[in-house]
């Protein structure tokens, strides 16, 4: 057979709800946390929504990750958050950036040959805030100003003064269509922005299969490596889903996918529990991996945080929003990473499963897990701490794989009271002897992705 | 903008800063007689920038059809300064 490289992880870099670096994410994973409240009162304004939780970003000073504020002016939130968690990966991975200009908005990396660099990413929606900003200035400037005019130029009682400035107080949107919208909206911005901040110059592309996104952007990078041509990509994933009106978040939470009617906040997000019915929507988040050709990472003294040994796809064919009952494919898809990586179901030890909250992912989730493995590798949810950040949630999710085999440790499952299955679902945090991790994701539509990640030896 | 916020001397200096952060010119380099749109910011997005960015410097909101007449730097911070209100029309 022939030999195919060995691909390892080298650098992470996360912004999420949970934190502003990977360390901050997985020590809050570790110690509980969750990232819940309640939704923004704005939202309330427009509609009424059946669940009223989501997960917050925290504040970000974008100036701190080295992004100046007028190439602030020109990026979607989606772009601004891959390319901060860029730098903390690059930075994580040992890589050093050299300015090549004197605004230091261009940099190189040293040592690297530029040509060999790539950079592959995942997200579901993009540049959506900036899309949905566009259209509302596109959508209502001309009928805001013939209100203004009304005020200046009629003679109007005060109820109707008051009633108008009322109504245009809450026509409260950017006061320029942004000149730069197309290339903020659009989803490959994310990759191409990051390549051309570190001028690396190999395959560039934008991978959008929902909430498998990030996973397969993981997974179509190793594969580049693997096969020789690539020796180093910048991968993960990227989401951002806040808007001003909670316009994004109606769209899930009209689709029945959202959990709702919980006394409190804390206790909406709980996937695997019979309590469950649905996922917490998360604003955002961006969670970047260095995936570098093995003999390539040691040779530039990388720290190796762990080797990715398989990768597999599969596809449902069965509905645009609801997993196939049985999951087949995702069945399929498990055994055939297993087989690459030459585990056998016995061996596995963990799984960071997909673990939405939904009644149906989870069902089905488990129910495979059971058929393939039994009850052997342990089973926890990222999701259940940090909610669902969709394109980007796949490769948070690969990040806790490699930390637990790192750290020989990993965390448990918010809110799981009344398991739904007899799986070795985790409660709480656990130390464990970790050589070999699963994380799969499953996207509205229909696809399935599977990484395999273990110990570097 | 608040209208007695800077004097004249702050103005300047923040539109220079502007333009370095656009343009990569540095400050030391530019004079009044730079042309906005040959030497400041050829390409027609480096002048939407510049003018995003001193709307951002300034909180104020800059129309299109005011920046007709504007075809130098001296004629950039006097625009400014207009809108700061020390400057006469």
């Amino acid at each position: 057979m022939e030999s195919k490289n060995k691909v390892v992880i080298t650098g992470m870099g996360t912004l999420c709800p949970l934190g502003l670096s990977t360390a901050e994410f997985w020590h809050a994973c570790l110690e509980e946390k969750q990232a819940v409240s309640s939704i923004p009162g704005k939202w309330l304004e427009y509609a009424d929504y059946s669940s009223r939780y989501w997960a917050p970003l925290p504040e970000i000073d974008y100036s701190q990750f080295g992004i100046n504020r007028i190439e602030a002016l020109r990026l979607d939130p989606v772009s601004k958050l891959s390319l901060a968690a860029a730098g903390q990966a690059l930075d994580d991975a040992g890589v050093k950036v050299r300015p090549v200009n004197r605004k230091q908005t261009i940099f190189e990396l040293d040592g690297l040959d530029q040509e060999r660099c790539g950079v592959i990413l995942g997200t579901g929606i993009g540049g959506l805030n900036t899309t949905l900003d566009s259209h509302t200035v596109h959508l209502f400037t001309r009928y805001r100003q013939e209100i203004e005019n009304l005020l200046d130029t009629r003679e109007l009682g005060p109820d109707t003064q008051r009633e108008l400035q009322t109504l245009l107080k809450r026509m409260d949107y950017p006061h320029r269509y942004n000149p730069f919208t197309v290339s903020m909206i659009m989803n490959n911005s994310i990759s191409a922005n990051i390549a051309i901040r570190y001028q690396c110059k190999g395959p560039n592309k934008v991978i959008s299969i929902a909430c498998a996104s990030g996973t397969a952007a993981l997974g179509q990078s190793y594969e580049e490596i693997q096969n020789g041509r690539l020796d180093f990509v910048i991968s993960g994933g990227a989401e951002y889903k806040y808007d001003k009106t909670g316009a994004v978040f109606r769209g899930y939470d009209i689709a029945g996918t959202l959990a709702h009617d919980f006394a409190s906040p804390q206790d909406a997000n709980r996937p695997f529990d019979k309590n469950r019915n649905g996922f917490l929507f998360s604003e955002g988040a961006a969670a970047i991996l260095i995936l570098e050709e093995k003999q390539h990472a040691l040779g530039r003294g990388a720290n190796i945080i762990a080797e990715i040994s398989g990768y597999s796809e599969s596809f449902d064919a069965y509905s645009i929003m609801s997993p196939e009952p049985d999951g087949v494919q995702i069945e399929r898809m498990i055994r055939s990473v297993l087989q690459q990586a030459d585990v056998a179901p016995d061996e596995l030890d963990y799984i960071n499963a997909h673990g939405t909250g939904t009644v149906a992912n989870d069902e089905i989730e488990c129910r495979v897990i059971e058929r393939v493995f039994g009850d052997k590798p342990v089973v926890n949810s990222t999701k259940s701490w940090v909610g669902h950040t969709i394109g980007a949630s796949g490769a948070l999710e690969a990040q806790v794989a490699a930390l637990s085999i790192r750290d020989q440790i990993t965390h448990g499952n918010a809110n799981l009271e009344n398991p739904i299955s007899d799986i070795r679902l985790l409660k709480t945090q656990e130390n464990l002897d970790i050589s070999s991790a699963l994380t799969h994701s499953f996207a509205f539509g229909g696809h399935n992705c599977a990484l395999m990640l273990r110990k570097s030896t | 903008m608040t209208q007695t916020s800077y004097t004249a001397e702050e103005i300047r200096q923040k539109v220079y800063s502007v333009v370095f952060e656009v343009s990569g010119i540095e400050t030391s380099k530019l004079d009044d007689k730079l042309t906005v749109n040959d030497d400041i910011a050829p390409r027609s997005l480096d002048r939407v920038t510049l003018f995003m960015a001193l709307e951002d410097e300034f909180s104020t909101s800059v129309a299109e059809e005011e920046l007709q007449d504007i075809v130098t730097l001296g004629d950039l911070i006097k625009y400014v300064e207009r809108k700061a209100g020390i400057s006469p029309d």
